[in-house]
């Protein structure tokens, strides 16, 4: 469970780049997060995650606050950023092997080579990351956030880069995951893929959460792109 | 003519406009920078001038500097033209323009050069304001300025042709990593050689005569010749027709430029593919000891060893100065095996009365603390991941003890010096073994405190937001504020050492010090923590 308290954050004085946020994400849910560039998912993740602090309020992840108890709220979670680039000159196993030791995997290698199978990385692992293509970091780094099974995955564009294949296996795992009663959140610009995969929809428009509903309360009026446009258009033309 | 002024005008614009709400900082680096290393170098240079200037031999000093100069900017050149020409990122976009593919080669050398001309005036002017005011001779300065931006460019457009043609035969290794580490190393061997500016060193004792010839073949070295043809400082200085010069300088960079630029037009794009090869490993069948389990602070030293080995720039920077500075120092008692014999035993003798003296005590620490000031990898501990480093705080580790396992490398490189210094103290004095362990008891908390310091100094300021390698070392104001506080601490050793009166005394003195200074930084760190943690993002 993801729990977010009236969370604000500024970077300038006067200005918020979020603004009162409250959310939380249950159990066995999967949340979408979505915005407009700019908006504010990035700096709400990076608060999630603990790389930035809040200027006010409280983020805990299954109980656990990120900034009174880091280490063990962040054993809670697996974190995909929106950059692949990670560790260019590690080997794929290097960077596996690195993430298993801080994790203190068990089972490692039954567990890294199931997940490479699963996402057909096998031929990729002996080599240096920096040969690897966009999609193929994506894989990894989603490999690597995987390993230690953490019950909350936070994933800031997974589809990005991801051939078919890939993204339809990642959309599977949200799904499995959640149906054992984990929690998924992730942020997109997809906004079909939202709409298939997410239970509840959130969307962030200049720092602020404008709409947080089920796909069956956006599917009362509309669709989940004209809501977007209508609510995004309506705050700028405000 | 147009695209050429363009790129330029693109190049120069990316390389040297400061991020934005940086300005202020980035003048105070480099007014820092400028008075740092210009009160060293006239530190160093003012003692051959106030002699030499009164016999009218201080062309001599002028020589000497632009030589130096000279040789750390051939180097310098080697390194980032393997980044600047051909791993940097701006290269698919440039390729894509409607542009003519040598207008890149050129404006390419010609931001290289400008970087090289800004590294010659940093180490002219200083030198030669000094020699001006001493002479009272102020068109020295100007001299200085024009001579200091127009000589790096024959060199830089002969290097990076160099490297151009040596990274087009080298392609055959597939391997950009391999490349760079290849391609530098024989560029350095090639450039030292043609250009001869090594003296060559001896086992044997060199007669006079021996000497004399040296010197006369080294005054006769490609380097030298460039420099005393196109020296329009020493020009003036005696009178020669400095003005001429200047133009022929001038007139001949142009022309170097124009011909390396056709020359080089075709090899250089070939040359631009090595950036997609990389160590494509073969598949391999892993079994179980390619998934044996370490433990955290093994993975992160391990995981900051492998970045390190693997990116030449580091490697350079980083581990070859903490390993090899202190290895240099003591070459000559390993190079020759018969060191023992050489030193006669008398004089041996001499050396060990004064094992317990306390001044002994103050250079050998002094001796390590020294050493330390190469060991510059704690001050790049997260600015060498990059944009990377952040994924460092979403590990499930706390940030103090985050800091303290990023000064793991550090202090591994630090053993190397321990253990020369020890060994150092074990073959003059054969002290008794509770000595030893005194001495590795002050190395051991000099160590932990520089590292610490380091880290610190990183996440203070990081440097995260670079394109290559080589931007996360170069002109990283961390390593010169880490250089010298390690430089401070040294002197204060010396101060407290000298005066005690006996070894004890003085072991006291700075093992109290050392320790004081330990709980001040890890105090610092503690409660700073969060404030610290902040810039990494």
């Amino acid at each position: 469970m993801i729990s977010i308290k009236n969370v604000s954050k500024s970077y300038v004085k006067g200005k918020k780049a979020v603004d009162g946020l409250d959310l939380e994400i249950k159990n066995g849910e999967i949340f979408g997060f979505l915005g407009p560039n700019g908006a504010g998912k990035s700096t709400t993740i990076k608060m999630i995650t603990g790389i930035l602090e809040p200027t006010e309020g409280e983020i805990k992840i299954d109980d656990y606050d990120i900034k009174k108890d880091p280490e063990l709220a962040k054993q809670e979670y697996g974190y995909v950023p929106d950059n692949p680039e990670i560790f260019p000159k590690l080997k794929g196993i290097e960077y596996l092997n690195f993430l298993a030791d801080i994790y203190k995997v068990e089972n490692r290698e039954e567990k890294i080579m199931n997940l490479v199978k699963r996402f057909g990385l096998s031929e990729y692992l002996n080599s240096q990351m920096d040969t690897y293509s966009h999609g193929t970091k994506q894989k990894i780094i989603l490999v690597g956030a995987l390993l230690h099974d953490p019950k909350n995955w936070i994933l800031d564009e997974p589809m990005t880069g991801l051939d078919p294949k890939a993204a339809h296996e990642l959309k599977e795992l949200m799904i499995e995951h959640a149906k054992k009663g984990n929690t998924v959140f992730f942020s997109t610009h997809v906004l079909e893929v939202a709409e298939k995969l997410c239970d509840r929809v959130g969307i962030i428009n200049n720092g602020k959460l404008i709409f947080v509903g089920s796909y069956e309360e956006v599917a009362k009026n509309e669709s989940l792109e004209d809501l977007f446009l209508e609510l995004t258009e309506k705050k700028e033309e405000e | 003519m147009r695209d050429f002024l363009i790129i330029n005008k693109l190049l120069f614009k990316n390389a040297y406009t400061p991020k934005e709400g940086k300005l202020k900082k980035t003048i105070m680096l480099y007014l820092f920078i400028i008075v740092y290393f210009g009160a060293l170098l006239i530190a160093a240079a003012k003692e051959s001038l106030s002699v030499l200037v009164p016999l009218h031999m201080e062309g001599i000093v002028v020589k000497g500097i632009l030589t130096t100069c000279f040789v750390l900017l051939m180097i310098r050149i080697i390194f980032s033209s393997i980044d600047v020409l051909f791993l940097s990122k701006d290269n698919e976009v440039l390729l894509t323009y409607p542009i003519k593919t040598r207008n890149i080669f050129a404006c390419k050398n010609i931001l290289l050069a400008s970087y090289s001309s800004l590294s010659s005036l940093l180490f002219i002017l200083p030198t030669i304001g000094y020699l001006a005011y001493l002479t009272n001779n102020w068109i020295l300065i100007v001299y200085a300025l024009i001579v200091g931006i127009i000589f790096p460019i024959i060199p830089t457009y002969i290097v990076t042709s160099l490297m151009t043609f040596l990274v087009l035969h080298l392609r055959f290794l597939k391997n950009k990593t391999f490349i760079q580490y290849v391609g530098t190393v024989v560029s350095v061997i090639v450039l030292v050689g043609v250009f001869g500016i090594t003296s060559m060193t001896s086992n044997e004792e060199l007669t006079e005569q021996e000497i004399i010839a040296m010197a006369e073949a080294a005054d006769s070295t490609l380097s030298q010749k460039y420099l005393e043809i196109f020296n329009p400082i020493s020009d003036i200085l005696t009178g020669t027709n400095s003005v001429r010069n200047i133009v022929i300088l001038l007139g001949l960079s142009v022309l170097t430029g124009v011909i390396c630029t056709y020359v080089c037009d075709r090899p250089y794009i070939k040359t631009l593919g090595i950036k997609y090869m990389g160590s494509k490993g073969k598949q391999k069948n892993f079994q179980n000891k390619d998934f044996k389990p370490k433990g955290i602070a093994h993975a992160i030293l391990s995981n900051d060893f492998k970045t390190i080995i693997k990116v030449p720039i580091y490697l350079m920077q980083i581990l070859i100065p903490a390993v090899l500075l202190p290895v240099l120092f003591f070459s000559p008692f390993a190079i020759r095996a018969n060191a023992l014999e050489e030193i006669d035993l008398p004089s041996l003798e001499v050396i060990k009365t004064f094992g317990f003296n306390h001044i002994t005590l103050t250079v050998l620490v002094a001796m390590f603390g020294s050493f330390m000031m190469f060991n510059v990898s704690s001050a790049v501990a997260f600015t060498k991941y990059g944009k990377d480093a952040v994924v460092f705080k979403t590990l499930p580790i706390s940030n103090i003890k985050l800091a303290l396992l990023m000064n793991n490398t550090h202090f591994m490189l630090s053993i190397i010096s321990m253990i020369y210094v020890l060994l150092l103290a074990w073959f003059l004095f054969n002290y008794p073994i509770w000595v030893y362990l005194l001495l590795l008891v002050i190395f051991v908390i000099i160590a932990l405190k520089d590292g610490i310091m380091g880290v610190m100094l990183d996440l203070k300021n990081p440097k995260l937001d670079w394109d290559t390698e080589m931007q996360a070392v170069k002109q990283n104001v961390n390593l010169l504020m880490y250089i010298g506080l390690c430089l401070a601490d040294v002197v204060l050793t010396i101060i407290v050492s000298i005066w005690a009166k006996t070894f004890i005394m003085a072991a006291v003195y700075v093992l109290a010090v050392e320790i004081l200074e330990l709980i001040i930084i890890s105090t610092i760190l503690k409660k700073k923590e969060a404030t610290l943690f902040k810039e990494i993002i």
